[in-house]
């Protein structure tokens, strides 16, 4: 009987089931069972670019799972303060779990002490807030973009558990198709890194931050099919957070 | 340690006054049987606004007289008539702070009831549990017994019909064709006996409520209060409902006016 | 040898990692669903929201129950559908009754509104996920409140988002594509209700767990209402349908 009605659990085939994982109990004939998953893969695309006075980061709006688009226009970024940002690919349950909890901690840091997290104080915030959960991790690839204590551009990218590192060169790439737009900023923007034939680092204005992350995405849209629909493109500076959406091919 | 001491007689205050040892808790009783905190708290009821309940043609009302203080006080607030459920309400007088509590436990009897049993819970077993929650207070030491007399109204979905209960600070609870409580309690029941309690709707019951609380507040008619009112009946499809306001304003006013009627033609007679 | 996702399931419900599940596990969550409803779907249209979900409920393969109801109205303003398990969707019921008994107890005439309902089915649903005990279902949150339309789903993980149209389960391979092809904003209640009929068809077609006895729903300013089952019409005479093989070695499909 359970093996009738697991059968009918999710339509999707379940790798796990055929290679090990579950399966059928020889010894004790259990039934086969569908193993319950608290996550999923709901893509989403990071990428972020820090300049001496100004930050760019960039993210998707598609809420992919397996070979079917859920929504072409959530927010993956999360506004966490006037010149912080936070943006997350990975399972957009455990994305917006975090975040409801960093926004609770960013509330409750400027009743305690009356001004706002910084930027650098958010990222070993987030830090923390992952790794608290390193046994049952958020299934969140971040990145944190901003302005330092200095104004200067600010960066870093984190895994699911937490370990983070600021980008010496300035730009970082998580989520989905990180692989893919990595080489690209390598290329455009490092020095530091193998792929790059830079010696000096060059200095972009914003507005060619922003049109390279553009034409960036544009181009991972064609290659990864988590990818697509729209980009929420946030720059930021010391004046304050200017927000655009990119439209990208609905396909 | 009771401030209390034994003079090799009997147990005495500290100032050596026989008796009074006996009221200081109510895990002893007196020597001719009485626990003298519930009487007290019985008082604090007495001292309290009327609350009068009538199980009518169509219905039950449960209307109460919510003394203001201060004329500061806004009107909506210190509220003494409660829903605890879809199918039931209470509302007490007396030490209002003892209320709440009082309060969130109906609600968390019934919403225990649904859960477990699928069904609303019927009234005699709302009334009964409400009952042992005020008697489990009268009988532990450190513990003092609420200062409420509380009614229920609530409807059976078995008999399809609404019950009206009463529960005092002892705990007791017994079910009523109609009850009173509170300041003037006496006069109150005295002006239900009058009434034709199968003839009468919960509209004109409504009416009546206001007249009586009018009437048996005499010696205070100077000091203002609000008409609070709440109601199960075939035009609320059987919900517990609180009285709207203009409905209970109209009831006020009408009360006033026909107890002033009553009061001038008193004087009348007089002359 | 534990996979991963066994350590992770035994670090969350406190279980040893090498007994692995066996009969002395303390815990027993429910890893599949057991009497199960198909696809909900739901659009947003000129006056409110439209919701459709057929009557079965399937016992693995047999259609066990056949006048389940599977869309309920909540508060002043919001309608609720699920599919997958039925108990848990029951247990979902019951907690929005409780929702209801508390705005009433408030006595303000204030009952949450369909995006509260919406935000807090899935918190519940990710807050069970997170103790590997989740409750098997899709929901659908559709309502109508302070003159717009709301329409919001969450899957059995928490997964949330609003949109202006949706179908679960099968119908997020079935239903959405003729949603995404014919829905336009703004469209009558009764090109609506045709648009949901033709998903619910195409659906009652194709996906086995289905019957053809529908219920209907609509949130609008007139509140939320759920019509008693209805059905589609259905038109069998198409070629594919009597001769599946037909004309190619396709092996009955086109």
């Amino acid at each position: 009987m359970a093996s009738i009605a697991s059968s009918e659990g999710d339509r999707t085939l379940d790798p796990a089931m055929q290679v090990g994982g579950a399966g059928v109990d020889v010894a004790s004939s259990t039934p086969l069972q569908h193993r319950f998953s608290p996550y999923s893969w709901n893509g989403g695309t990071v990428l972020a670019v820090a300049g001496k006075d100004y930050c760019v980061v960039a993210t998707d709006k598609r809420l992919a799972e397996g070979y079917s688009i859920l929504s072409r226009k959530i927010d993956r970024a999360l506004q966490l303060t006037d010149k912080t940002v936070i943006a997350c690919g990975g399972s957009h349950n455990d994305v917006e779990a975090l975040y409801n909890h960093l926004k609770l901690r960013a509330v409750m840091y400027k009743y305690n002490h009356e001004e706002d997290l910084s930027t650098i104080g958010a990222a070993q915030l987030l830090s923390n807030t992952l790794y608290y959960k390193r046994f049952f991790p958020y299934y969140a690839l971040a990145v944190i973009a901003g302005l330092d204590d200095d104004g200067v551009g600010y960066v870093a990218g984190y895994d699911a558990v937490g370990s983070y590192l600021r980008s010496r060169d300035g730009y970082t790439a998580n989520g989905s198709a990180a692989a893919i737009a990595m080489p690209i900023l390598d290329n455009a923007l490092g020095k530091v890194g193998v792929s790059s034939g830079l010696d000096e680092k060059p200095e972009y204005s914003i507005a060619d931050t922003i049109e390279m992350l553009k034409d960036i995405f544009v181009t991972v849209g064609e290659r990864d099919i988590l990818c697509g629909d729209a980009v929420d493109i946030y720059a930021i500076t010391a004046t304050g957070t200017e927000h655009e959406v990119f439209e990208l091919k609905a396909d | 340690m009771l401030p209390v001491e034994w003079s090799g007689e009997e147990w005495t205050g500290l100032d050596g006054a026989p008796g009074i040892v006996y009221d200081l808790g109510c895990n002893i009783y007196s020597p001719d049987g009485r626990v003298f905190q519930i009487e007290y708290a019985a008082k604090a009821v007495e001292n309290s606004g009327a609350l009068i309940g009538l199980k009518c043609k169509d219905g039950v009302i449960i209307g109460a007289e919510k003394l203001m203080p201060s004329r500061l006080l806004m009107e909506s607030s210190g509220r003494r008539v409660h829903p605890v459920g879809m199918h039931a309400g209470i509302a007490f007088t007396g030490y209002a702070a003892d209320g709440r509590p009082v309060v969130n436990a109906a609600r968390q009897e019934v919403e225990n009831y649904h859960d477990y049993y699928g069904v609303d819970m019927p009234p005699h077993t709302l009334a009964e549990r409400l009952g042992h929650y005020f008697h489990a207070y009268t009988t532990y030491g450190g513990y003092r017994p609420f200062g409420l007399t509380t009614m229920v109204t609530s409807f059976d979905e078995v008999t399809q019909e609404p019950f009206l209960h009463m529960i005092d600070p002892s705990g007791t609870q017994f079910r009523f064709h109609g009850a009173a409580a509170g300041k003037s309690k006496q006069a109150a029941k005295t002006e239900i006996e009058k009434l034709n309690l199968k003839a009468l709707t919960c509209a004109e019951a409504l009416k009546r409520i206001s007249l009586i609380i009018h009437t048996i507040r005499e010696e205070e008619k100077d000091k203002p209060f609000v008409l609070e009112a709440g109601w199960i009946t075939a035009d609320t499809d059987w919900k517990f409902q609180l009285v709207p306001k203009n409905l209970r304003d109209e009831a006020f006013e009408w009360g006033k006016a026909e107890f002033d009627k009553m009061d001038d033609d008193d004087d009348d007679d007089e002359d | 040898m534990a996979t991963v996702s066994q350590t992770l399931a035994c670090a969350a419900s406190g279980a040893d990692v090498s007994a692995g599940r066996s009969a002395a596990d303390p815990h027993k969550h429910t890893t599949s669903p057991i009497v199960t409803g198909t696809s909900v779907v739901a659009l947003k249209y000129k006056d409110g929201v439209m919701m459709a979900a057929d009557t079965l409920g399937s016992y693995g393969s047999l259609s066990r129950f056949t006048d389940l109801r599977r869309i309920v109205t909540t508060g002043g303003y919001t309608l609720v559908g699920a599919d997958g398990d039925y108990s848990d969707f029951q247990y979902v019921q019951d907690i929005l009754k409780e929702l209801e008994v508390e705005d009433a107890c408030v006595a303000d005439g204030i009952t949450h509104s369909p995006k509260e309902i919406w935000c807090c089915m899935a918190r519940i649903l990710y807050h069970r996920r997170s103790k590997m005990n989740p409750l098997w279902n899709n929901l659908v949150i559709a309502g109508f409140h302070e003159g717009e339309a709301f329409l919001g789903t969450t899957d059995k993980i928490g997964t949330s988002y609003e949109c202006d149209f949706v179908a679960t389960g099968m119908g997020l391979h079935m239903a959405m594509p003729i949603l995404r092809r014919h829905w336009k904003p703004n469209m009558s209640e009764s090109e609506a209700r045709e648009l949901l009929e033709s998903c619910m068809r195409t659906l009652f077609y194709r996906d086995c767990r289905t019957i053809n006895k529908i219920t209907f729903a609509s949130a609008t300013k007139k509140g939320p209402s759920v019509d008693e089952p209805v059905e589609v019409s259905t038109e069998w005479s198409y070629q594919s349908f009597v001769d599946p093989k037909a004309g190619s070695d396709t092996g009955g499909s086109w």
